[in-house]
C-alpha cells in the first residue's frame, strides 16, 4: 500500500515539475513567436507608410507640374500670343501712317494691351485668389459657390460657422480643395446638389462635402486618384486627415479636419 | 525511476553545476570591460549564487549544517533580483509597488527564520515564495516587453535570457517547494525531485552564462 502511494507521488511530481518546465518554455517560445510577428507587422506597416507617402509625394510633384504646365499654356497661348500681335500693331504705327488708320492700330494695340492685362490677372488670380487674399476662406469659397450655382446646372449649398481664420497658408490650401472636390463633382459624379458645411471652432477646421452623384463604384478605392491624393498631402501639410464615409450609389461624403495654423516649433524640437 | 533518480545522479549533477560555474564566471572574466548596465547586474546574481552554492558545499563536506546560508541567501538574491527586474520595469503600472514587495518579502523571511523554523531549518516558504515571485516577475517582464512593441529581437538582449532561466528554474522549484513536506518524507521522491532541481538549476547557469555572454546592444 505503501509503495503504491510512493509510486503515484513520484509520477505527480515528476509530471508536475516537468509539466511545469515545459509550460514556462512554452510560455518563451509563445513570448518570442509574438514579439517577431509583432515586428513582421511593425515592419509591414511602416512599408505601407512609406509607400503611401511616395505616393502622395509623386501626387504632389504631378500636381505642382500640371499646375505649371496650364501657367504655361496661358502665358504662352493667351498673354504671349496678344503680346506678339500687340508688337505688330506698333511695329505698323508709323507717322507716315494715315490718321485713320493709326488711330485704328492704336486703339487695336490698346486693346490687346487691355485684354492682356486681364489675362495676366487672371492667371495671377488663378495662383491665388484676390478675394481669399482680401476677404477670407469663407468669402473665397462663397464666391465661387455663387459663381457656379450663378451657372444653373448644379446647386450648392455653402453652411458655414467659424470662430477663427485659419493660417493664410491654411487658407488657400483649404480653398484648394474645396476646388479640387467641386471640380471633381462637376466632372464625374453628374450630381444636381452639393452640400459644404464649414465648422470652424478656435484651434481646428472641419469642412463636411456631400453630393448625390454616381458616388464610388464598387471596390473602386478612393484614395487612388490624384485629386484626392493632392487633398491628402494639403491635409496632411495641415496636419489635418479626411474621411470617407459614402454609401455605394449614394454620391459622395468626406469629412475632413485640420488644426488652423502651424504648431509653433518648440526650442528643444528646433534641429541642432 | 529509482535506477535514474537515485543518490548518485543527484551527487553527479551537482558537482557538475559547481564545475558550469566557471563558465559564466569565465565569460564574465573575458568580457569585464565590454559588460553593461544590465550585465554587470546579472553578474552580481551569479556571484551571489557561486556564493552561496560553494559556501553549502564546503560545510556540507565538512559535515557542519548549512541551511542557515539560505536564510541569507534568499533574501540577498531577492534584493538583487528586484533590483535589476525595476530598472528594466520602468513605467510598468505597479512600479513603485515592487519596491515594497521586495522589502515586504525581506521582513517575511525574518519571520520565518526567527520565529518559524529557525536558521537550522531550510526556509522552504520564502523559497517557494520567492519562487511565485519569480516567475510573476519573468512574466509581467515579458508582458511589459511585448508592449512596449519596441523593433528589436529579444533574444539578443541579456535581460531575455536572464528572464527565461528564472521563469524555467523557479518554475519547477515553485512545483518542488510545493510538495516540500512531501518530498522530505520520502527518499525516492527527494531523490527524484532534487535531481530534476538540478537538472533546471544547469538550464538556469546555461542562461545567465548567454546573458554574459551577448553584445551589449545599448
Amino acid at each position: 500500500m505503501v509503495e503504491v502511494t510512493s509510486l503515484t507521488n513520484e509520477e505527480l511530481l515528476l509530471s508536475a515539475m516537468v509539466g511545469m518546465f515545459l509550460l514556462a518554455l512554452g510560455v518563451v517560445f509563445f513570448f518570442l513567436a509574438y514579439q517577431r510577428r509583432i515586428i513582421k507587422q511593425q515592419k509591414e506597416h511602416q512599408a505601407k507608410e512609406a509607400e503611401y507617402q511616395q505616393q502622395l509625394m509623386r501626387a504632389n510633384l504631378l500636381s505642382q507640374e500640371k499646375e505649371r504646365n496650364r501657367i504655361g499654356k496661358d502665358l504662352h497661348d493667351g498673354v504671349g500670343a496678344m503680346l506678339t500681335t500687340a508688337k505688330l500693331y506698333f511695329r505698323h504705327l508709323d507717322q507716315d501712317v494715315a490718321p485713320e488708320k493709326f488711330t485704328e492700330l492704336k486703339e487695336k494695340a490698346f486693346g490687346l494691351l487691355e485684354e492682356t492685362m486681364v489675362s495676366v490677372r487672371r492667371v495671377s488670380h488663378d495662383l491665388r485668389p484676390v478675394v481669399l487674399e482680401r476677404l477670407g476662406l469663407v468669402e473665397a469659397i462663397a464666391n465661387t459657390v455663387d459663381q457656379i450655382n450663378q451657372a444653373g446646372e448644379i446647386r450648392i449649398e455653402f453652411r458655414h460657422s467659424e470662430e477663427a481664420e485659419p493660417d493664410k497658408e491654411y487658407q488657400l490650401n483649404w480653398y484648394r480643395i474645396i476646388q479640387e472636390l467641386i471640380t471633381n463633382t462637376l466632372k464625374h459624379a453628374g450630381a444636381t446638389v452639393i452640400n459644404i458645411d464649414l465648422t470652424g471652432t478656435a484651434d481646428q477646421l472641419q469642412v463636411v462635402y456631400q453630393d448625390d452623384g454616381v458616388g464610388l463604384t464598387r471596390g473602386e478605392e478612393p484614395r487612388n486618384g490624384l485629386g484626392i491624393q493632392n487633398i491628402e498631402s494639403r491635409l496632411g501639410l495641415m496636419g489635418g486627415a479626411l474621411e470617407f464615409l459614402e454609401k455605394e450609389g449614394s454620391g459622395i461624403y468626406l469629412e475632413m479636419i485640420s488644426s488652423l495654423r502651424p504648431e509653433p516649433i518648440r526650442k528643444d524640437e528646433s534641429p541642432a | 525511476m529509482e535506477e535514474v533518480f537515485n543518490k548518485n545522479t543527484l551527487d553527479f549533477l551537482k558537482n557538475i553545476s559547481y564545475l558550469i560555474w566557471l563558465l559564466p564566471l569565465l565569460i564574465a572574466f573575458a568580457r569585464r570591460n565590454l559588460l553593461d548596465k544590465s550585465q554587470k547586474k546579472i553578474l552580481s546574481i551569479v556571484l551571489v549564487m557561486i556564493a552561496n552554492d560553494s559556501l553549502t558545499y564546503v560545510l556540507s563536506i565538512q559535515k557542519i549544517p548549512n541551511l542557515w546560508v539560505y536564510h541569507f541567501y534568499v533574501p540577498l538574491l531577492m534584493i538583487l533580483v528586484m533590483r535589476i527586474y525595476t530598472e528594466h520595469l520602468h513605467g510598468v503600472r505597479y512600479e513603485r509597488y515592487l519596491k515594497y514587495l521586495a522589502w515586504g518579502f525581506v521582513l517575511c523571511c525574518l519571520i520565518e527564520s526567527t520565529v518559524f523554523g529557525g536558521l537550522k531549518s531550510l526556509n522552504s516558504t520564502s523559497i517557494a515564495i520567492a519562487s511565485l515571485l519569480y516567475v510573476a516577475l519573468s512574466i509581467m517582464f515579458f508582458f511589459h516587453w511585448l508592449s512596449k512593441s519596441e523593433n528589436f529581437k529579444i533574444g539578443e538582449r541579456p535581460m531575455f535570457w536572464l528572464n527565461m532561466g528564472m521563469l524555467v528554474y523557479y518554475s519547477s522549484t515553485l512545483v518542488l517547494f510545493t510538495f516540500y513536506n512531501r518530498v522530505i518524507s520520502d527518499q525516492h521522491l527527494f531523490h527524484l525531485g532534487w535531481t530534476l532541481n538540478a537538472v533546471f538549476y544547469l538550464f538556469l547557469i546555461g542562461s545567465l552564462s548567454v546573458a554574459l555572454w551577448l553584445r551589449s546592444q545599448v
